[in-house]
C-alpha cells in the first residue's frame, strides 16, 4: 500500500486527568500495536495544562521525563469544534493559528483515561469536529464513568449491583459529622466498607475502611480527587472477574480473567506500578492475573460474559469496554463493580486469549474502521428542520 | 562537575601553538588551532547534561548565550587586527580567561531588556490577580514555608474551596508571576503563597504584587543567616509580609518563637492566631500535642477553641505537625470544617524530600534532602531515633549558610545522632571536621565514613543496605560544594 491510501489516524492520549500517565502507556503499547499499512498514527498528546502537541518524539517513553516541548521539536496544534477542517491546527509564530497549516485526520484512536478523555468531554469535542473517533460516544461515556447512575442504570434492568451510597463534598464541606452519621446509620452500609471517588479509574482514591476513622480519612482522601464519594460494603470473600466487551451485532465479549491483588482489592499500586520497572509491559498488561481460569466454574463465567454484553447494550455503549464484577465467594452471588469505558491497555491481553482470537493488531484496526463506518451512517441522518425561516417571520 | 581555577585546555593549546610558530607558517598554525579548540570544545562537561540540577536552556539563558557568543565574536575579529602572530596568541590567551567576564558583560548588556520583559509578566500577573481577586495567604519562615504552603493547599482544596498555590519551592517573584500568569483560574477562591526573604524588602515587593489578606509566620532562625548576619535582620524580613496585611487581616504565628510574638505585638491591629507545643511563651489558641511516630506516621491532638481533636497525619516531624496546626487554624478560620479538616490531615502528602519516608526491600528510607538547618535536622534525627530498625544510617553533607554558627550547628548534630547512629556517611569537605567533632563524642572511628560524593556514598549504602535498616538521607548541597578542583 502506499503511503497515500493510509489512513491518518490521530492517536490521542494524556489530558487534565488523575490518570494522565495511564493514558501515556496505553497509548504507546497501542502505538506499537497499529498496522503500520493500513493507518499513519500521528500522535497527539495533550499536556496537563490542556496544551496539544504532536511529533515524533511522543513515541519515546523519555520524552515524558522531563517534558519540555522545544527540546523535543513538538509542535503545538488544536481542535476546533468546527466540522469543515477535519483536522488538527498548528500554531504558528507568536501562537497564532492558521488555518491553512493543518494536519488532516481521517480518525481518532483515544486512549485517555479518566476525567475529560474518558467519560464524554473529549467525544463530545469530537462530535463537534465531526471526526470519527474509537470508543462509546457522550452519553455512554458519561454514564460509564459515573459509578452511582452507571450502577443505578444496569441494576434498574436486572444486573446485580450491591447497595451504595453517595456523598457529596458540598455536604461535608457544610457538616462532615452529619455525613459521617447518615453513613453509620445506613444499615446497608456496615463495616467493611470500599470508598471510592465515583467518576476515577484506576483504582485512585480508592481505600477499603474498617472503622469509623478510616471512614473520616478516606472520604476526605476521595475529596482531593472527586466531588463524589460512592461507598459500598466489602465483600469479606471476594473474586474480581473482569471482561472486555466488543462492539458488534450482537457485541462480543471476551474470555474473563481474574486479577490477583496484593490486599484483596485492586490498588493503584498493583495495576501500575507493581511488576513494570523490569519489565517492557506496563500498566494493566502488566498485572499479575489469570486469564480464563480453568477452575472457574463455567456457568459463571457465561453470567459474567452475559451480564457485560446485556450491560453494554443498555448504557449504549460503543467501541470496546472492560466490565468489572465481584464474586461473592460465600455466596456464590456475581455483582457488577465498575465499568471502564476506555480500559488500561484497552484489554488486549484479554482478546489476545479469546476464541475467536483476536491480536492487538487487528483489534485497534477494527475499532478504527468501526469509528469511521458509525460517522458515515450518521451522515445520513437529517439534521435541521428547514424551519429557520417559519421561526424567523413567525 | 569540574571547578577550575582557569581554563587549562585552550590556553595550552596556545602555548602549543607559541612554540609552533617557529618551525611552521601561521596559515598551518590557525588550523591546527582550529582543530584543536573543536576538539576541547567537545571533551567539556554539558552543563545540560552534567549535574544534578542540569542546565536547562530557556529563552533567557538562550539571549545570555548569544550574546556572548556574538562578543567573543567581534572580540576573536578584533584580535586580527594587532597583525601580529604573537600578539594574537596572547589576545586569544587574555579572552580564553575572560569569559567568566565576557558572561557578565552579557548579563549587564541584557539587564535593561531583561527588566522590561520581567516588569511586563510582573504587570500582567498582577492583573490577573486584581481580576481573579482570590483571597491571597502569604507564607512566610526561615523554615517549613513549602511544607506548609502544601499543607494549606491541601486542607482549603480538599474542604474549604478551589486553591491555586505555586508548586514545589517556587517563591520569587519572577517565579510566582510565572505560575500565576500560568495556572491561576478565574475559579481560584484562594491563592496560598510562599515569600522568600532574599533581603529586606523582598517580600515587601511580593506582598504589593500579591496583596495579601491572610499570613503565616512559621518560624525565624538561624537558616540564610551566612546572607543576613542578624537574626534581627532575618526578623525585619519576614515582618514585611505582617506589615504588607490589611487591618483586621488574619496573621496566624508560630507562637513558640519568641521573635515571632514580637513580630505579633508590633501587629496588634491584625486579627492575630498563635499556635504552638506550649503557652510558655504566652497563650496559645491552638495547642499541638504530639503523640507518637511510627512507620505510619505521626499520632496528635489539636486543642481549638475549646475542643480537643485526635488524628493521625501520614507526616513526620514535629516539624511538619507545627506546619499543620498553622494550616488547620487558617483553614478553620477561613470556614473549613474542623472535623472535615481533621479527616483531611489524615490524607496529606509529604513534599519531596522533606522528612518524606519511603521503605525499599525492607530497608526504611527517611528522605530529608531539599535541605537542611538545625531545627529540621534535630527533628529528622528523632524521628529516626523513634523508627524501629536493625541499623541507622545517616547520610549527610551536614548544614550550609548558618555564617559563624556553621561549624557549631553541624557539630551539635553530629553530636545528636551520635546517640543511636550505627554508621554515619559524611558527604564532601564543607562540614566534614565539624560532622566528624561531632559524631565522634559517641561513635568509634570504624562507625564514621567519609566520600568525598553523594554517588559514593549511596553506592556504598545501596550495596550495605540490608532489610529492617532504617537510613536518613538529610540535605544535599548543590554541585559547586561538590565539584572537583581542577588546575
Amino acid at each position: 500500500m502506499t503511503n497515500k491510501k493510509r489512513k491518518k489516524i490521530a492517536l490521542l492520549f494524556g489530558g487534565n486527568s488523575a490518570e494522565h500517565e495511564i493514558s501515556i502507556v496505553t497509548a504507546l503499547q497501542a502505538y506499537q500495536a497499529v498496522d503500520p499499512l493500513e493507518f499513519e498514527t500521528i500522535p497527539v498528546y495533550i499536556t496537563q495544562q490542556g496544551k496539544w502537541y504532536t511529533g515524533d518524539a511522543l513515541f519515546k517513553k523519555a520524552s515524558y521525563k522531563a517534558f519540555d516541548p522545544d527540546t523535543l521539536n513538538l509542535k503545538r496544534v488544536t481542535l476546533l469544534p468546527e466540522p469543515e477542517i477535519q483536522g488538527l491546527l498548528i500554531y504558528g509564530k507568536n501562537n497564532k493559528i492558521d488555518l491553512n497549516q493543518k494536519i488532516e485526520i481521517d480518525a481518532c484512536l483515544l486512549c485517555f483515561h479518566g476525567q475529560q478523555g474518558e467519560d464524554g468531554a473529549m467525544q463530545g469535542l469530537l462530535e463537534l469536529a465531526d471526526l470519527p473517533y474509537t470508543g462509546s460516544p457522550i452519553a455512554a461515556s458519561a454514564l460509564a464513568m459515573n459509578k452511582s447512575h452507571c450502577k443505578a442504570l444496569l441494576s434498574h434492568f436486572g444486573i446485580p449491583t450491591l447497595p451504595w451510597t453517595v456523598v457529596r463534598k458540598k455536604e461535608a464541606v457544610v457538616n462532615f459529622e452529619n455525613v459521617i452519621e447518615t453513613i453509620l446509620n445506613n444499615k446497608e452500609m456496615s463495616f467493611p466498607l470500599f470508598v471510592k471517588p465515583t467518576q476515577l479509574g484506576s483504582s485512585i482514591g480508592i481505600s477499603k475502611v474498617l472503622n469509623e476513622n478510616e471512614l473520616r480519612r478516606s472520604l476526605a482522601q476521595v475529596f482531593v480527587y472527586d466531588n463524589e464519594a460512592i461507598i459500598e460494603p466489602c465483600l469479606t470473600s471476594v473474586l474480581e472477574i473482569n471482561v472486555s466487551v466488543l462492539e458488534g451485532h450482537p457485541p462480543l465479549a471476551s474470555v474473563v480473567e481474574t486479577p490477583i491483588s496484593s490486599d484483596g482489592a485492586l490498588s493503584y499500586e498493583d495495576k501500575y506500578l507493581r511488576g513494570g520497572k523490569n519489565s517492557d509491559v506496563q500498566g494493566m498488561a502488566s498485572l499479575q492475573r489469570i486469564i480464563d481460569p480453568k477452575d472457574l466454574d463455567e456457568s459463571i463465567k457465561k453470567s459474567v460474559q452475559n451480564y457485560a454484553i446485556k450491560g453494554f447494550s443498555i448504557l449504549g455503549c460503543l467501541g470496546l469496554v472492560r466490565f468489572d464484577f465481584m464474586l461473592d465467594l460465600n455466596e456464590n452471588r456475581l455483582y457488577f463493580n465498575e465499568l471502564n469505558p476506555i480500559p488500561g491497555s484497552l484489554s488486549f491481553y484479554l482478546w489476545e486469549k479469546s476464541h475467536p482470537q483476536k491480536i492487538y493488531t487487528d483489534l485497534l484496526s477494527d475499532l478504527i474502521f468501526m469509528a469511521i463506518m458509525r460517522k458515515k451512517e450518521n451522515l445520513s441522518l437529517k439534521k435541521n428542520l428547514d424551519n429557520l425561516q417559519k421561526v424567523i417571520t413567525a | 562537575m569540574w571547578a577550575k581555577a582557569f581554563d587549562t585546555k585552550g590556553t595550552l593549546i596556545l602555548a602549543l601553538a607559541f612554540l609552533g610558530r617557529f618551525f611552521f607558517e601561521p596559515t598551518f598554525l590557525y588550523f591546527l588551532l582550529s582543530s584543536g579548540f573543536l576538539y576541547s570544545f567537545f571533551k567539556e562537561e554539558d552543563p545540560r547534561v552534567f549535574g544534578k540540577i542540569p542546565l536547562k536552556m530557556t529563552n533567557r539563558a538562550k539571549r545570555l548565550f548569544l550574546v556572548s557568543l556574538s562578543l567573543s565574536f567581534i572580540l576573536l575579529l578584533s584580535a586580527y587586527a594587532l597583525g601580529d602572530f604573537f600578539k594574537e596568541l596572547l589576545f586569544f590567551a587574555f579572552f580564553l580567561q575572560m569569559q567568566p567576564l565576557i558572561l557578565l558583560l552579557s548579563w549587564l548588556f541584557l539587564h535593561p531588556d531583561e527588566k522590561r520583559r520581567q516588569n511586563k509578566f510582573l504587570r500582567q500577573a498582577s492583573l490577573k490577580l486584581e481580576k481573579v481577586d482570590p483571597f491571597v495567604i502569604g507564607i512566610t519562615g526561615s523554615y517549613g514555608k513549602t511544607s506548609t504552603k502544601h499543607a494549606l493547599a491541601h486542607l482549603l482544596n480538599t474542604c474549604v474551596g478551589p486553591t491555586f498555590f505555586p508548586k514545589g519551592s517556587v517563591n520569587t517573584p519572577m517565579g510566582i508571576t510565572v505560575e500565576v500568569n500560568e495556572k491561576l483560574k478565574p475559579y481560584h477562591q484562594f491563592a496560598v503563597i510562599e515569600m522568600a526573604a532574599y533581603g529586606i524588602g523582598s517580600i515587601r515587593n511580593l506582598s504589593c504584587i500579591t496583596k495579601p489578606k491572610a499570613a503565616i509566620l512559621t518560624n525565624i532562625g538561624l537558616a540564610h543567616l551566612e546572607r543576613f548576619k542578624l537574626t534581627e535582620t532575618i526578623q525585619k524580613a519576614k515582618a514585611e509580609l505582617a506589615e504588607a496585611l490589611p487591618k483586621g487581616g488574619l496573621l496566624v504565628c508560630n507562637g513558640d518563637s519568641p521573635l515571632i510574638r514580637e513580630i505579633a505585638n508590633n501587629h496588634r491591629d491584625k486579627n492575630i492566631i498563635f499556635y504552638g507545643y506550649s503557652d510558655h511563651l504566652g497563650p496559645l489558641d491552638l495547642l499541638i500535642e504530639f503523640k507518637e511516630n511510627t512507620l505510619k506516621g505521626t499520632s496528635f491532638t489539636f486543642t481549638w477553641k475549646g475542643k480537643c481533636y485526635s488524628g493521625t497525619t501520614p507526616l513526620f516531624g514535629k516539624a511538619n505537625l507545627s506546619n499543620i496546626a498553622a494550616s488547620f487554624a487558617m483553614s478553620s478560620e477561613l470556614g473549613g470544617n474542623p472535623d472535615f479538616l481533621m479527616a483531611a490531615i489524615g490524607c496529606m502528602e509529604p513534599v519531596n524530600n522533606r522528612l518524606e519516608i519511603k521503605q525499599d526491600k525492607g530497608v526504611t528510607y527517611i528522605k530529608d534532602a531539599y535541605n537542611s538547618n538545625p531545627l529540621g535536622f534535630k527533628d529528622a534525627l528523632e524521628v529516626m531515633e523513634a523508627l524501629p530498625g536493625q541499623r541507622k544510617f545517616l547520610m549527610t553533607p551536614g548544614m550550609i549558610e548558618l555564617g559563624p554558627l556553621q561549624a557549631h550547628e553541624n557539630e551539635e548534630a553530629g553530636k545528636r545522632a551520635s546517640r543511636f547512629l550505627d554508621t554515619a556517611l559524611i558527604v564532601g569537605k564543607v562540614n566534614r571536621e565539624a560532622l566528624n567533632r561531632g559524631l565522634s563524642s559517641q561513635m568509634t572511628p570504624s562507625q564514621v565514613l567519609f566520600f568525598d560524593f553523594r554517588e559514593e556514598a549511596l553506592a556504598f549504602l545501596k550495596k550495605e543496605a540490608r532489610e529492617g535498616d532504617v537510613i536518613l538521607l538529610e540535605n544535599d548541597l548543590t554541585d559547586i560544594y561538590e565539584s572537583k578542583s581542577s588546575f
